[in-house]
């Protein structure tokens, strides 16, 4: 009798850890697929809300509507219809990476460029921000060493042709 | 027995269920982590593609077709309605009428290319294009097109005539065609041109002036507007050289600010040549006051085209034994197609004397006197063209001294360019004028009392005038002095027509080609107006065009050659 007992509570005992294993198992999964998918959700918010706005206000005519190097405020390249204005891309790519980071308003770091059908670069590149390293034109290839990466793509117009623009922002 | 294998029944029963337990938890969170991607916060894909899906219909509104390469355009054109100042998204409109697919398929795929990765593109519930959407987030992006219904013609209704307020920036191009005195020496002459400016605001206006002096300083050559000296000197002259034909005479070209002369309304314009040694002083091909300003007014497109061109006022004064004279040179610009139903030229000039050809022959002076044949030595010449308008010494309509008559030039103008000829008191290089001889004009305050060209022809209006305004905008081309010139020029949008504009040191012989088609060619000496009128079917608009100028005589100079282009906008 106390024999028999002792057997039951024997296959009760496997049955629990067995149970208890795989639950533990996929409780780690479970979290490490949230942790490994998707970046921390607060982090990734702010980025692509920093990329969205920097997207936008790149999409402008930037302040003053006319800037030139020593009157920008606000940095933005085009007509405000879409249309990049090549005098004002070509400045904002001989500037100095602060200096983009300071017109843009930045908390992060970003790199900004258009490409063509084919990927490649079709304007001048901007600067590139901390810890990120152009590593070819065309296609566009960068090497970029961050925690957390953001991609936000806008449409623009390049000598009459809807072109890509790429946004990449950082932390 | 029986109680053993219940109690084992039991137990196996109560363990089977933890077991179960455990699995239902593992499933559970399984499904959990096949859904994660719907079930977490989807901010990236969502704001992404609508992004993108916003910008993409945006940029498809702003590009016209007129951006599109003419290979582009070409394979499109002959399959559909394609009109230029669409932009991209009126003509998939157009094409979607049409029940044009095929069409509106390389458009699409032309313009967004693959800029996004899936999309399709709609026009009302219609697919026009497809990539083909895979599941997941859809984000859309909308913009309304008006004035498309499908199965309808989009165009072909519009009424015939229309006036539209619009308000532009715009430039207009005040021209002195070549002409001049009969002074050889002497107090000279003064060519006065009033303009009467309709602006809200003048922008900045800049005057060309080419001129052909004797050997006086030229800081004697005063140019004044609304009375103020525009201030000119020696140093200001780009060019100021012996002509290449004459060594006791002098050519000179500049440019010059004049925007804060320039009033809106009435402004008089007087150019002042004095002190001539030899020859006589007069305008080259060149000359002309370009104003850049902003306006509201009416744009009316209609079948019936009314053109009255003013001559400027020229008053040539003789001095001693120098003697006076004037001439001037009016162009009259038909384009192809057009059916012209009345010209004239309104000729009114005073102290003009009456002289026989004797009296012409022994007054002449001027070095150009012995050039005139024996039978030839008319008072007073008149040529549309080569064509003759009147060659005369005393005729009726001169009365006293005074002209004020009307000759009827129909018969005579042509399609494309027309230059007419005035000579009173003067020709060539030869003048016999007793006194002042004056051409008379005032453009503003005395108009049906001015000498002017009037011009009127019938024509159909292109579709594309209708709902749109027209722009000019001058472009220079940054020419070096040469008596060859070609250059490419890109036009951007779609024309309505073009002026060349040619500044000349010595031009005797011009002929202008435009994408290998002649559109000018000096008809007679002297008579190259400041310019030279190309029509659109010489242009290929948008897109590029080979325009080339030659003088035929070597070492007659040329330079700073501008195009004047009527763009037609959108309103």
């Amino acid at each position: 009798m106390v024999k028999l007992v002792s057997t039951k509570g024997q296959l009760w005992s496997i049955d629990f850890m067995v149970g208890s294993v795989l639950f533990v198992l996929m409780v780690i999964a479970f979290f490490n697929q949230i942790s490994t998918d998707q970046a921390p959700p607060i982090i990734s918010a702010d980025l692509l809300r920093e990329g969205i706005d920097v997207s936008g206000l790149f999409l402008t005519t930037g302040q003053p509507s006319d800037w030139n190097g020593s009157s920008l405020q606000l940095l933005g390249v085009t007509d405000g219809e879409y249309r990049i204005s090549y005098s004002k891309w070509n400045s904002a790519a001989t500037m100095n990476y602060s200096a983009v980071r300071s017109a843009l308003r930045l908390q992060y770091n970003v790199f900004i460029f258009a490409e063509d059908n084919d990927g490649c670069q079709v304007m001048d590149l901007t600067p590139i921000g901390d810890g990120g390293t152009i590593t070819q034109t065309c296609p566009v290839e960068v090497d970029i060493t961050a925690s957390n990466l953001v991609p936000v793509r806008r449409i623009g117009i390049c000598n009459g042709s809807a072109t890509k623009i790429i946004i990449y922002s950082w932390n | 027995m029986a109680q053993q294998r219940k109690l084992l029944s039991t137990h196996g029963t109560k363990g089977a269920i933890f077991t179960i337990d455990s699995l239902l938890a593992i499933t559970l969170l399984a499904i959990l982590m096949i859904l994660l991607p719907t079930i977490l916060p989807h901010t990236t894909p969502i704001r992404q593609a609508s992004l993108v899906a916003t910008d993409a219909i945006n940029v498809l509104a702003e590009i016209e077709m007129s951006e599109f390469n003419q290979t582009y355009l070409q394979s499109i054109n002959g399959s559909g309605n394609v009109t230029l100042t669409n932009s991209v998204i009126e003509q998939l409109g157009v094409f979607w009428t049409e029940n044009n697919t095929d069409d509106a398929q390389n458009l699409t795929r032309t313009v967004l290319g693959n800029l996004l990765d899936d999309y399709e593109l709609r026009v009302g519930n219609t697919l026009i294009y497809g990539t083909g959407v895979s599941s997941g987030t859809i984000a859309v992006g909308k913009r309304t097109v008006s004035g498309i219904t499908y199965g309808r013609a989009v165009e072909g209704f519009t009424a015939r005539a229309i006036a539209l307020k619009v308000a532009k920036s715009t430039a207009a191009v005040y021209y002195f065609h070549p002409q001049g005195s009969g002074n050889d020496g002497g107090k000279g002459m003064t060519i006065t041109k009033e303009i009467d400016i309709n602006a809200t605001s003048v922008n900045n206006a800049t005057f060309y002036i080419a001129i052909h002096y004797g050997q006086s300083n030229i800081n004697s050559m005063k140019i004044t507007i609304n009375g103020a000296d525009i201030g000119l000197s020696q140093d200001d002259w780009l060019y100021n050289k012996e002509s290449p034909l004459d060594s006791s005479t002098q050519v000179a070209f500049t440019k010059a600010d004049v925007g804060s002369h320039i009033v809106n309304g009435k402004n008089t314009i007087e150019i002042n040549l004095v002190s001539q040694n030899s020859g006589h002083a007069h305008l080259h091909p060149g000359t002309r006051l370009a104003v850049l300003y902003n306006s509201t007014g009416l744009y009316e497109v209609q079948d019936m085209i009314t053109v009255r061109e003013y001559f400027d006022d020229i008053l040539s004064e003789e001095t001693g034994q120098k003697r006076s004279g004037v001439w001037a040179t009016m162009p009259i610009n038909i384009p192809v197609g057009a059916t012209i139903t009345d010209a004239t030229l309104h000729l009114v000039a005073n102290d003009i004397e009456s002289y026989s050809q004797n009296q012409v022959k022994s007054r002449g002076s001027g070095d150009g006197c012995s050039s005139i044949p024996d039978g030839e030595n008319y008072n007073l010449r008149g040529y549309i063209n080569n064509d003759t308008i009147f060659l005369n010494n005393s005729p009726a309509w001169l009365s006293g001294e005074s002209i004020d008559e009307e000759f009827n030039l129909t018969s005579d103008v042509s399609i494309g360019n027309n230059v007419v000829s005035v000579y009173l008191n003067t020709y060539g290089d030869c003048f016999w004028g007793d006194g002042d001889s004056i051409l008379y004009a005032d453009a503003v305050d005395d108009q049906s009392g001015s000498s002017y060209v009037e011009y009127s022809y019938t024509r159909s209006p292109l579709t594309q005038e209708f709902g749109k305004i027209d722009v000019i905008i001058p472009e220079e081309f940054g020419t070096a002095v040469s008596n060859d010139v070609t250059r490419v020029y890109n036009l951007t949008g779609e024309v309505f027509n073009s002026y060349l504009s040619l500044a000349t040191l010595e031009s005797d012989d011009v002929t202008v080609t435009m994408n290998g088609g002649t559109v000018f060619q000096t008809p007679r000496p002297l008579a190259t107006p400041s310019s030279i009128f190309i029509d659109t079917d010489f242009i290929t608009s948008p897109g590029l065009n080979t325009i080339n100028v030659q003088i035929v005589l070597v070492a007659r100079l040329l330079e700073r050659v501008h195009i004047i282009t009527k763009y037609l906008y959108l309103i």
